[in-house]
């Protein structure tokens, strides 16, 4: 048997959601949701400009929870193999368009890798987060077993997409409003982008990974989603900031590309 | 307290990442006598200086951890996964803290 | 008006005028001025009234140092006038005087003080009759005190920020030393912040007419990168992490290196009347004067130890102030004292101040020679008497090394400098400017560069340039160090005639006091310091520690190195508590289902770290329900571990007591865990799921303590088995009653008979569409199965259940009706039921332990123990013969009447018509229809044991 009652599931019937903790409190601050892969996601909030500007001026927070999130533990020699090999079977399907590194993925301790949309975090050489888009988790899980398939040892592969919540810090205020309720130190010179650090996030156990030089993406248990939102939301708008919702992040990333 | 504590993984962080699981004692491997047992459950050096204590990093990589730590001053010399720091640090007032961990007569049961 | 004409380096816009109120009424304050500055140049010169004896109290120090000019701004008590800037509006009142500030009916304790009041005195007169104390308490808290909280939380108007600070260096004080470390390690690359008390920074260059050079440096250190946090107070240091309050945000400053330049604090003089209004410390004028545009008085007395006061005097001169005379301690004039005779001051070397005279404000000082004061009113000496509204003094200036103190820096006196001076500095910490003894106006810039520049090297950065310049700014410094003048010792004290000379004036403590203090035997400084609260004030010691140590000093004999300094504790700087309680939002951890039981009208209830609903309005009814329908109840709190791997089972095997291995897969197990001292840790539910796989549910407010206790015994034991805590990914519920089945049936397709599906089963299923483990378990005593499905799905599924079981009265039940269930059933919860002591064969559990399944598990050999010597109380169910509810914890009386366990759990239950509970009673009274006396607040109870299940002892229900 399989683990797969850990495992949300996006062809579900219509009348069941996958929601984020956070949902009842986005739905206060005004939330517009859509249905993305069976999830409900902040669309956007009562003000789009307000929100676009957040971004490029000041902090806005966006729900992230929908990420789909595995965890891996093997040894470490056959994590790290498996890893590889996954990103290498990721990256030989991707879009040509893809900057992915060529060959294989090596995780160095405190950085994660990118490739194909999804994040490799490794917490120690033993355990690995895997961070993906919900769009591509079935593939991700796939390519995943997958590789794990004649590593040797015992390879446990995870869904604890629901097992974190995680909110995006973006703008130019991102590390500062982390460092209202986080102790890890993100200054650049010491977690550069990349940066992956477990720790104590808003006195509770989590991760921050730095996604972007002003998009950091940070990731508690799931039951504590309304928590944090409560605490961001309060620390942000002290600094001009407040929520933000997928359509001015997709407006805000393209102006990043381009 | 709020020293920071170096996690082998995860790099430095403040102590309040970390559950301290005490000074490092050995299981007893066959049978203990009551005594034995009870010294094991119960009994503790508790050295003014150097000693090699368990930290678990609970807010971060979830990882038992070893640590030499000098408990008057907070100074954590090294830290490693079990097994890998070597030798237990002498510690100089060892003589002293094994006389108080032998527990006066009558007073040994664990019940 | 008090207004001087506009000073060079005022900080006021005098275009722009504020007003606020004081006491209600209306005061015209200048841009900039602070509270203090624009009430002072208002003509008041009575800002509080004394902690104990209610005196007048006005301006010293101008800096925030002195507990003098403490006002209540807005309702918020402990605010220091002085250093407060004017917010338009602002309602300032005054602190601990009734009617009013300038008729006190307390100070009637001024007048009958003396004698009747030496510390202690309270405790040892009020003490008979005992019963009294709470009238005695009441009346002398309100008679002393600095001011009154506002109650309750609405009237905490302002919040805190915090805000975590990382750097390479942190410099505390902001003056020409702590400017010049800054430059100088952020010029090495260093990344480098500045903490500063002042509005500005810049210290004394401010108002020692340097203010042009202190802003153009301030200035470069700003493009240098340093972030310069001003009105920031560094409160304590704390292993490397310095808080540093900024007002409405609290700053964490964790930084590697950190350089203290902290300067120097001016110390006052101990002499009779040494409190009154219109005695102000030197620089305490020079700031009010410098940076306000005040005149601090018209006609002035100097009395000084050192150069400091001199100059003072001679800046007073220059602003058109007339200095009848300065007393300079010293017998031998100095070019300070030259340069003011040159002016036409009289300057009266060898001499000091003895006595103040004046009512409500100074309107004169006693003037003597040293050696005279000594003897204090032997009769005929020489006096002088001066009318003046002004005395300026400066008894030496000690160094602030509070913060390096704790730091783990030491202090040894210096009888030379006639202070207690850095002895020894910890590693990473550096000192600059005055706090090193650098401070003279050469000094304080090569001192301030050299303790940056070692900052930065101790970082691995600079160069050989760089350290070639340090070495030189070393020699420089050490050179001009033996060069200095040494400042004359200051007298313990000067007169001790009539009048209170006071040491401490935030705890109103006087020489005398000191003199009692050690006459009652309270000989050594921190004795002293308890029984007479010297130096425990809002001032922490800055304006009394030296004087105290002095005051010792004269009356045991011993000399000031052996009697030490008292420890100066975190907070440095007066804060708020509210400033250091954390944001008013509490980790709180919820269930994904929890908006849904908000919906409900749930009762939510703090269970742990968790908000739960304990009930929906009606427990005991909701209790009755899943007897007579079905219930649904969330339990996503639930500890929920994934064990895996080859060796899973044999991990297993060894950390409970019972056998795990040889569980067949989708098989349930109850187990409970123990410690190897062979009590009760934890308990929950071992799922095997498959032949690798164990899924283990732990008590919700043991699961993190389980998990670590897992992870360790695997750090040990390096078996090849993997964890991972899946708590919070998981939502669990538990639908249980007799139409449990059919209810389920409905959403599943899963086949439900209870053939294919059997109590301690564990099946995978949709539920409501989702994928879902379920595992039929009977904690609360009916048909139940416990659904763990993805937490994304909790809010539909639990409405989907809901809906299923509409027809067949299905209701939501919570944590309090749970409660009444399980005891029904006698299952009992860890932690309510059992304590650090409980084993499983005290608490009836004995089946749990299998002593001769594996040789090694944790707690075996004290599990063996303890099955071969019976304990002395066992856990038994029992009912209240006469139907009342003891409390939980009422005592279980032994046959002879003593104190012989306690009561554990109580409930009614309306199921059973009856009170029942659990309770720790003696072995001997441990068996069927025993009777046990429950003493309860005085009442005795009578009730039966019961050692079986009250409802369904055979578990039919459970099995159907």
């Amino acid at each position: 048997m399989s683990l797969a009652f850990l495992t949300p599931d996006s062809t579900l019937a219509r009348d069941v959601r996958a929601r984020s903790p956070m949902e009842r409190l986005a739905l206060a601050a005004g939330a517009r949701l859509s249905r993305v892969e069976g999830w409900n996601v902040p669309n956007a909030y009562d003000d789009p400009p307000t929100e676009r500007r957040r971004l490029s001026e000041t902090v806005g927070f966006v729900d992230r929870s929908s990420l789909t999130k595995l965890e891996l533990q093997a040894a470490p020699a056959a994590l790290a193999r498996i890893v590889a090999q996954a990103g290498e079977r990721l990256a030989a399907g991707a879009p040509t368009t893809d900057q992915s590194p060529a060959g294989g993925l090596a995780l160095d301790p405190g950085l994660a890798a990118y490739a194909t949309g999804t994040w490799w975090c490794p917490v120690t050489p033993g355990r690995v987060l895997v961070l993906g888009e919900p769009a591509a988790a079935a593939r991700l899980r796939a390519e995943i077993r997958q590789a794990a398939e004649d590593a040797p040892g015992t390879v446990s592969i995870v869904d604890v997409t629901c097992g974190l919540t995680a909110l995006s810090l973006i703008g130019p205020h991102a590390r500062e409003l982390l460092a209202r309720f986080c102790a890890i130190d993100v200054r650049p010179a010491v977690t550069p982008v990349a940066g992956f650090r477990p720790g104590s996030v808003a006195r509770t156990p989590g991760y921050v990974l730095v996604e972007a030089h002003d998009r950091l993406l940070v990731l508690v248990g799931w039951a504590l989603g309304e928590y944090l939102w409560a605490l961001v939301a309060d620390a942000a708008a002290n600094l001009g900031g407040g929520p933000v919702g997928a359509e001015a992040l997709a407006h805000h990333l393209e102006s990043a590309d381009a | 307290m709020s020293f920071v504590l170096e996690c082998p993984h995860c790099g430095v962080r403040e102590v309040a990442d970390f559950a301290f699981g005490g000074e490092l004692s050995s299981r007893p491997s066959e049978a203990p006598s009551l005594r034995e047992l009870s010294r094991y459950n119960y009994f503790r050096r508790n050295v003014a200086g150097v000693q090699r204590e368990w930290w678990y990093h609970r807010s971060g990589c979830r990882t038992w951890f070893q640590a030499d730590r000098d408990t008057r001053t907070n100074t954590v010399l090294r830290v490693g996964l079990p097994g890998t720091l070597g030798d237990a640090p002498a510690m100089p007032e060892a003589g002293m803290g094994e006389q108080l961990a032998t527990p006066a007569p009558g007073k040994g049961s664990a019940a | 008006m008090t207004r001087l004409p506009p000073q060079p380096g005022e900080r006021l816009d005098r275009k722009k005028t504020l007003s606020f109120t004081f006491d209600g009424k209306p005061v015209t304050a200048l841009d900039g001025d602070t509270i203090g500055s624009a009430l002072y140049a208002a003509g008041r010169r009575t800002f509080s009234r004394s902690f104990k004896y209610h005196r007048r109290r006005g301006l010293m120090c101008c800096a925030g140092q002195c507990p003098n000019c403490m006002v209540a701004v807005d309702g918020a008590p402990g605010v220091r006038a002085c250093t407060e800037p004017v917010r338009e509006g602002a309602r300032v009142e005054h602190l601990n005087a009734s009617p009013g500030l300038e008729l006190d009916a307390m100070a009637v304790t001024d007048v009958l003080g003396g004698p009747f009041t030496p510390p202690g005195f309270y405790y040892k007169t009020f003490i008979h009759p005992r019963r009294l104390w709470p009238v005695y308490e009441w009346v002398l808290r309100h008679a002393a005190g600095l001011g009154r909280l506002p109650q309750g939380q609405a009237e905490r108007s302002w919040r805190t920020e915090y805000r975590r600070r990382h750097a390479d260096v942190l410099v505390v004080g902001g003056g020409h030393a702590g400017l010049s470390a800054a430059l100088a390690a952020a010029e090495l690359g260093a990344d480098v912040v500045l903490a500063d008390e002042g509005p500005e920074a810049g210290g004394r260059l401010l108002w020692e007419g340097g203010h042009e050079q202190a802003r153009a440096l301030t200035e470069r250190v700003r493009e240098a990168g340093v972030e310069i946090i001003c009105s920031g107070a560094a409160l304590g240091h704390f292993d490397g992490l310095v808080p540093v309050w900024q007002g409405s945000t609290l700053h964490q400053v964790r930084a590697s290196q950190h350089v203290y330049a902290t300067g120097a604090i001016e110390q006052p003089l101990v002499f009779a009347g040494n409190d009154l209004p219109g005695v102000m410390l030197s620089a305490g004028a020079r700031r009010l004067a410098a940076l306000y545009g005040v005149r601090p008085g018209t006609r002035a007395v100097v009395a000084s130890t050192s150069d400091r006061g001199l100059l003072a005097a001679s800046a007073l001169a220059e602003l058109g102030v007339e200095v009848l005379a300065v007393a300079d301690l010293r017998d031998t004039p100095t070019a300070a004292a030259q340069a003011l005779s040159a002016r036409g001051v009289k300057v009266l070397q060898g001499w000091t101040v003895v006595a103040s005279r004046g009512r409500r404000a100074l309107e004169g000082v006693v003037l003597a020679p040293v050696a005279d004061a000594q003897r204090a009113s032997a009769p005929g000496s020489i006096r002088r008497e001066l009318a003046c509204d002004l005395l300026l003094v400066c008894g030496g200036e000690a160094p602030a090394t509070a913060l390096i103190a704790q730091a783990g820096g030491r202090t040894a006196y210096d009888p030379e400098l006639g202070h207690f001076a850095l002895s020894e500095l910890p590693p990473g910490v550096w000192a600059a400017g005055q706090v090193a003894g650098e401070g003279e106006e050469q000094l304080a810039a090569a001192s301030g560069e050299r303790a940056g520049l070692q900052a930065a090297h101790a970082l691995g950065l600079g160069d050989e340039r760089s350290r070639i310049r340090s070495a030189e700014l070393g020699t420089r410094l050490g050179a001009a160090l033996r060069d200095a003048e040494t400042p004359a010792p200051v007298l313990a004290a000067s007169a001790m005639g009539k009048g209170k000379a006071f040491t401490c004036f935030c705890e109103d403590v006087t020489a005398k006091d000191i003199h009692r203090g050690v006459q009652e035997g309270y000989d050594s400084i921190e004795l002293c310091k308890r029984f007479t609260t010297v130096t425990m004030g809002p001032c922490q010691g800055r304006m009394c520690q030296l004087s105290s140590v002095r005051l010792m000093s004269g009356e045991t004999g011993q000399s000031l190195e052996q009697i030490g300094t008292t420890t100066a504790r975190p907070p440095w700087s007066t804060v708020p508590l509210g400033a250091l309680a954390g944001r008013p939002i509490e980790p709180a951890k919820r269930s994904a289902i929890h908006p849904r039981h908000r919906d409900l009208g749930a009762t939510v209830k703090w269970a742990g770290d968790w908000r739960r609903a304990y009930d929906y309005g009606d427990p005991e009814g909701e209790a009755q329900n899943v007897h007579a329908a079905a219930g649904l109840i969330d339990v996503s709190t639930l500890g929920k571990l994934l064990v895996r791997g080859p060796q899973a089972g044999e991990f297993l095997d060894r950390l409970y007591p019972n056998r795990l291995s040889n569980l067949k897969p989708g098989r349930v197990r109850y187990g409970v865990l123990t410690s190897d001292a062979g009590r009760i840790m934890d308990d929950g539910t071992i799922g095997r799921i498959d032949e690798d796989t164990f899924y283990v549910t732990t008590t919700s407010s043991g699961a993190g303590a389980v998990e670590q206790w897992f992870s360790w015994w695997l750090a040990d034991w390096k078996l090849d088995v993997q964890l991972s805590d899946v708590t919070q990914a998981l939502c669990a519920v538990n639908l249980a009653g007799p139409r449990a089945r059919e209810i389920l049936a409905q959403l599943t397709d899963a086949d439900c008979s209870p053939e294919a599906f059997a109590y301690l089963d564990s099946r995978q299923a949709r539920v409501a569409g989702v994928g879902a483990l379920l595992m039929r378990i009977g904690f609360v005593g009916e048909l139940g199965y416990e659904i763990h499905f993805p937490a994304a799905y909790g809010e539909d599924v639990w409405n989907a259940i809901l809906l299923a079981g509409e027809s067949a009265g299905i209701r939501p039940f919570g944590l309090e009706p749970q409660r009444i269930l399980r005891l029904q059933k006698q299952h009992i919860i860890v932690g309510q039921d059992t304590d650090s002591e409980s084993t499983p064969f005290g608490a009836g559990m004995p089946w749990a332990v299998k002593l001769d399944k594996y040789e090694q598990f944790i707690g075996k050999w004290a599990l063996a123990h303890f099955a071969d010597a019976p304990a002395e109380t066992a856990l038994v169910g029992f009912t209240v013969d006469g139907g009342q509810l003891p409390t939980e914890g009422a005592v279980v009386l032994d046959q002879r009447g003593g104190a012989a366990g306690q009561v554990t759990s109580a409930r009614r239950s309306r199921q059973l018509g009856r009170v029942i509970g659990m309770a720790w009673v003696p072995s001997a009274l441990a068996s069927d229809g025993q009777s046990i006396t429950i003493s309860d607040n005085g009442a005795q109870l009578s009730a039966s044991v019961l050692t079986e299940p009250f409802y369904d002892p055979a578990g039919e229900l459970l099995r159907s």
